[in-house]
């Protein structure tokens, strides 16, 4: 089946067996919409659904059933947890609408105990397994992670979640949630998964939005490591983010420095800086459904003619359960 | 629908939105100190232990206050052991140390001079030492120890519980104290008195004696060699057999090898005036044997052979007139 092809879209969902992470029972599906992102609970699902499954709470996994022409394909968008819906009635037909939650909501429902710390010298992506191994969802990682170089100590609120998202991000790495609700633990992409153009893979709509963001280009750098502090600061002529050429100062510190090695604070401050001062560049567009193709994942975009050419990681993605499915994006520059 | 769609926009945003953390103050017990400056703490009712970074000084069994922010925790605060101003503390510090130096003062000055009993680190010139008397050893079971170095550092004489040992080669009198001829080379002597004299009487009174006996005496001007070990010399005075007519014995043992010189005397400069060997008694012209009545040479006759040194010199003596009976 050709992705970039036109194709029919229907949905269904199935209720999980949370032991198995099997489909048990499959329901119609009329409508809805998937949100995912690179942080919190990373994804969530509104549902437009006419039959109650059951009462409480219930692992679903929503489905996109392609047809093109004689072929099809059946591939799992979003797996999470659904309460009871909310009902209402508009005439004869009965419709609910489902909240469903991200296989990470266990994680995010256990405070970690005061003083709980992620200790030092720890793998990293297979603590951040452990913690997120608390739900149904299997969670696998990459064993050749980094290891924490220092302990980090919970704070108040400090759930299973945001202490695995800390440790993730203080290694580099991500969290990927498949649409059949796999967690994995990996590092950060680096290669495209998908090449848009107009002449080859054209399934984006021109309702393209470009913004180039310099209120968020620093000029000045505060890195603090511990008791360690380096301040790099822009101040070259010929440099258009500098302090003379805007004529202010726009601060951004760092307050976990990911140092090379034989690097030092002043050194990283200074390189961290010239690696901040590209203005984010974001691009907001719609295209067709492709598989496969997560927030944290690298598109290629290539439109001379709207003056977007280059690569975008995927920072939030919504899929709209209706024709088509159509994917809603915002990409970050990359490279 | 537009309620529908505002509720499910709230409810997205709900869902999405970070947990946010917070930092927070608490206390909590060190339950142990690494090398490194890293406390470890039990915040009450949290895990067993969290490690924190000791900006300020703690013990084990210190309650501490403790911030977790950023994913670090640090001590702010040690409720058992609170840090003092620094200028209270150095004032503390300064009337503590002049207390003490003033109770040390008080306890080595009395008031008719310093109390000796606290002097016992450090040195004391010996040139502060004089007059009185000097005693060293007897108190708790010490032997007494005087020591007398050289320039070098090294040892020469010892006076101990043994009594006064020489490491000079030996001498209790010099090789500078003696003959130094530059053609006749130097004699070492070996010199006792006292108790030392190996012998007594026929009586088995110990006697008094002064003697001098060679060791490694040699001369390169065909002078007289002297055995090591053996005994050159020895002047004693028996007192028990003189008592009313004091005499001097010379007393020439009988290990003295005869073939060389025994006994020469000199004028200045080593000037011969007299000797005595197997060749008997020579004297140099315009000398005669002077001296007072008593004067006895001794020889033990009965030990004397024909041909033997002790027969020569015994002959030697006849041969000058000599009476018999003042051969011994």
């Amino acid at each position: 089946m050709d992705w970039a092809k036109g194709f029919t879209a229907k949905y269904t969902y199935t209720v999980v067996d949370p032991e198995s992470w099997r489909d048990l029972e499959t329901h119609r599906l009329f409508g809805g919409s998937i949100t995912k992102t690179m942080s919190g609970l990373m994804e969530s699902a509104d549902l437009d659904i006419t039959e109650l499954p059951t009462t409480g709470e219930v692992w679903v996994r929503i489905y996109l059933n392609a047809t093109q022409g004689a072929s099809g394909e059946r591939v799992a968008l979003f797996t999470g947890l659904m309460q009871t819906p909310e009902a209402s009635w508009h005439g004869r037909l009965d419709t609910y609408a489902a909240e469903l939650y991200s296989v990470l909501k266990p994680a995010d429902d256990v405070l970690l105990q005061r003083g709980w710390y992620a200790p030092a010298g720890y793998n990293g992506a297979e603590l951040a397994a452990e913690l997120l191994g608390i739900g149904a969802a299997p969670v696998s990682y990459e064993a050749d992670a980094p290891t924490l170089q220092s302990p980090i100590v919970a704070e108040d609120s400090e759930t299973n979640l945001s202490m695995a998202q800390k440790v993730v991000d203080t290694i580099g790495w991500r969290i990927r949630i498949a649409g059949d609700g796999r967690i994995s633990v990996e590092p950060k992409a680096t290669d495209k998964v998908l090449d848009l153009d107009p002449v080859e893979n054209d399934v984006v709509e021109l309702n393209v939005t470009d913004t180039r963001d310099w209120f968020s280009c620093p000029n000045v750098l505060r890195a603090v490591y511990r008791n360690m502090v380096a301040i790099a600061r822009d101040e070259d002529p010929d440099s258009p983010y500098s302090i003379q050429n805007r004529g202010r100062e726009i601060w951004l510190e760092d307050k976990n420095p990911a140092l090379n090695d034989r690097e030092g604070l002043e050194e990283y401050a200074a390189r961290k800086l010239r690696e901040e001062q590209i203005p984010t560049r974001k691009i907001r567009y719609t295209r067709r459904f492709m598989p496969d193709v997560y927030p944290g994942d690298i598109v290629g975009m290539h439109y001379p003619a709207l003056n977007i050419d280059g690569d975008f990681r995927i920072a939030s993605q919504k899929i709209t359960l209706g024709y088509g499915a159509s994917v809603s994006e915002e990409g970050e520059a990359h490279g | 629908m537009a309620d529908l769609q505002l509720i499910k926009d709230f409810a997205e945003v709900l869902r999405q939105k970070d947990r946010a953390t917070q930092p927070y103050d608490t206390t909590a017990e060190v339950t142990r100190v690494d090398e490194d400056g890293v406390a470890w703490v039990h915040i009450p009712g949290g895990a067993d232990e969290t490690p924190v970074q000791m900006s300020i000084n703690a013990r084990e069994g210190d309650t501490v206050r403790v911030r977790v922010a950023g994913g670090q925790a640090w001590l702010v605060g040690n409720d058992t052991a609170p840090p003092t101003d620094d200028r209270t503390a150095n004032e503390a510090i300064y009337r503590l140390d002049r207390l003490e130096a003033i109770d040390i003062i008080a306890k080595l000055i009395k008031a008719d001079g310093i109390n000796a009993d606290w002097i016992t680190t450090g040195s004391i010139s010996a040139d502060r030492i004089s007059g009185g008397k000097l005693t060293v050893g007897g108190d708790n079971d010490v032997n007494g120890f005087i020591e007398v170095l050289d320039s070098q550092g090294n040892s020469i004489i010892y006076i101990n519980y043994n009594g006064f040992t020489s490491f000079k080669n030996n001498e209790f009198v010099g090789n500078e104290h003696g003959v130094n001829d530059p053609n006749m080379g130097y004699f070492p002597t070996n010199m006792y008195v006292g108790n030392y004299f190996p012998y007594t009487s026929s009586s088995g009174h110990r006697l008094a004696g002064f003697g001098i006996s060679g060791e490694r005496g040699y001369s390169s001007g065909g002078g007289h060699i002297v055995t090591e070990g053996d005994i050159l010399f020895e002047l004693f005075a028996d007192v028990e057999k003189d008592t009313d007519d004091s005499s001097i014995k010379i007393n020439f043992r009988d290990t003295i090898d005869f073939s060389k010189t025994a006994v020469g005397a000199y004028e200045a400069d080593m000037v011969p005036i007299m000797s005595i060997n197997e060749d008997g008694i020579s004297m140099e012209s315009d000398t005669s044997i002077s001296g007072p009545d008593n004067l006895l040479f001794s020889l033990d006759t009965s030990r004397t052979v024909p041909g033997s040194t002790d027969y020569a010199l015994y002959e030697a003596i006849l041969a000058l007139g000599w009476q018999n009976d003042v051969i011994d």
